[in-house]
């Protein structure tokens, strides 16, 4: 075999590698966490990867997402992160309000041309909470709840085909803003994409 | 030979198979008659964890329970208007000899930590994230041990509780078929005064979850009562 060809081999040979690299890292930006029937209805559950769009040290309270897909329904799940501190132990009442958001609460989505999308939640979130005592003086709350935001097909292609700005979430306890940077946003785009 | 190495072979199996059955207790009750097999326990909660759980699956009779053990620390502040410094005391305490007023509250505290009342929730989520809720039939309490630790910058105005409690949950065919078909990634345990979340692994991104040994294990526990009949 001559040098030429030899040469043209490998060329080819990296290219065909580079290709398969490229696709299997496309294909691997949709990373579930759930891939599987449901036991209770039956339909195939998908849960992507959650994925963080604020920053956890400076913002308070901070959200991950997620695409949720449930048989034909689609949902975005916002996971809401909250801590602050008590004067006092935490009663079950505190644990129990910790984060509440009611079903058919308003879930407004303010895109990059200053339009808003105004979605409903149609189940209820409560937040789980937990309290840790760091000595007689301080009680400090976490509490963590998983918030689904159904999604039309209108919905989902409204919101990926520009960028988000902010979310905004009805709480019992008054409204929890986040906002999106470049960065969230583009990661908004892959998670829902990934339950078109 | 084949065939006495193919009965080996089974018998092999078969001792493999029943290893895997490990029952902490069986008894039966001398009144009634009715047998009750409980499964070894399987930790749900690390080290790293503030609070200790452990399930086990048991058959009493025909009826299957999920069985969970609880210990956990719980802190009451002592009520300011009776002055009482715990520092001041814990000499006095250690000897038993404490202020009678801290003796009543000790024993209410004692009362309050961790029991679990009847209809009490266990919220168990699954890994295709759907969830079972089992509620406790009956009132349960076991022990709980007042103590002040001397040295994590206590001020002397809480104290901490000690608690142990033991409870069933009854699981039916339903519930059963979920536990067995999918494994359990969450514990969620009500008890009179909180909550508790059991985990052994705690990572940023997701929910506190046990791990999938343990889950495995309580899947396992779970067949092992299935299979026996009254």
């Amino acid at each position: 075999m001559s040098y030429k060809s030899k040469l043209r081999n490998s060329i080819v040979a990296t290219c065909a590698t580079l290709l398969l690299f490229a696709a299997s890292t496309a294909s691997a930006k949709c990373k579930f966490f759930v891939d599987m029937p449901s036991v209770t209805t039956g339909e195939h559950v998908r849960w992507t990867k959650w994925t963080g769009f604020t920053l956890a040290i400076t913002t308070n309270p901070y959200a991950y997402m997620t695409g949720i897909s449930e048989g034909d329904r689609k949902y975005l799940g916002l996971r809401i992160r909250k801590s602050y501190a008590l004067p006092r132990i935490a009663t079950k009442e505190d644990l129990d309000r910790s984060i509440v958001v009611p079903a058919g609460s308003d879930v407004f989505f303010q895109m990059a041309d200053e339009s808003i999308i105004k979605i409903q939640t149609d189940l209820p979130a409560t937040g789980d909470a937990d309290f840790v005592v760091h000595n007689a003086k301080r009680y400090d709350m976490t509490a963590d709840a998983i918030v689904k935001v159904p999604l039309t097909a209108e919905n989902l292609s409204a919101l990926t085909a520009q960028r988000v700005l902010r979310i905004r979430v009805g709480a019992e306890s008054g409204d929890l803003d986040f906002k999106f940077g470049k960065k969230g946003s583009k990661k908004m785009g892959e998670v829902l994409k990934c339950i078109q | 030979m084949q065939g006495v190495l193919a009965s080996l072979w089974l018998l092999g199996c078969g001792a493999t198979s029943a290893a895997e059955c490990k029952f902490d207790s069986h008894s039966t009750d001398p009144e009634t008659g009715v047998t009750r097999h409980a499964t070894k326990y399987v930790g749900i909660a690390t080290m790293m964890a503030k609070d200790f759980g452990a399930v086990q699956a048991v058959s009493i009779g025909n009826d299957k329970f999920l069985g969970i053990r609880l210990r956990a620390m719980n802190h009451f502040p002592i009520p300011p208007e009776l002055n009482i410094n715990l520092n001041a005391s814990s000499e006095k305490y250690k000897t038993g000899r404490y202020d009678p007023r801290l003796k009543t509250v000790l024993q209410q505290f004692e009362q309050d930590a961790a029991f679990v009342p009847k209809g009490s929730t266990l919220r168990l989520t699954l890994e295709d994230r759907s969830v079972v809720v089992l509620r406790s039939t009956d009132y349960r309490k076991t022990r709980s041990q007042g103590w002040k630790p001397q040295s994590d910058g206590n001020d002397g105005s809480n104290f901490r509780i000690l608690s142990e409690v033991h409870a069933l949950y009854p699981l039916d065919e339903v519930m059963i078929n979920a536990l067995t078909s999918r494994m359990v990634t969450g514990v969620r345990m009500e008890t009179a005064g909180r909550y508790y979340e059991f985990a052994s692994r705690m990572n940023d991104l997701y929910p506190l979850t046990i791990g999938k040994k343990n889950g495995q294990q309580l899947q396992e526990a779970l067949n092992c009562v299935l299979q026996i009949k009254a």
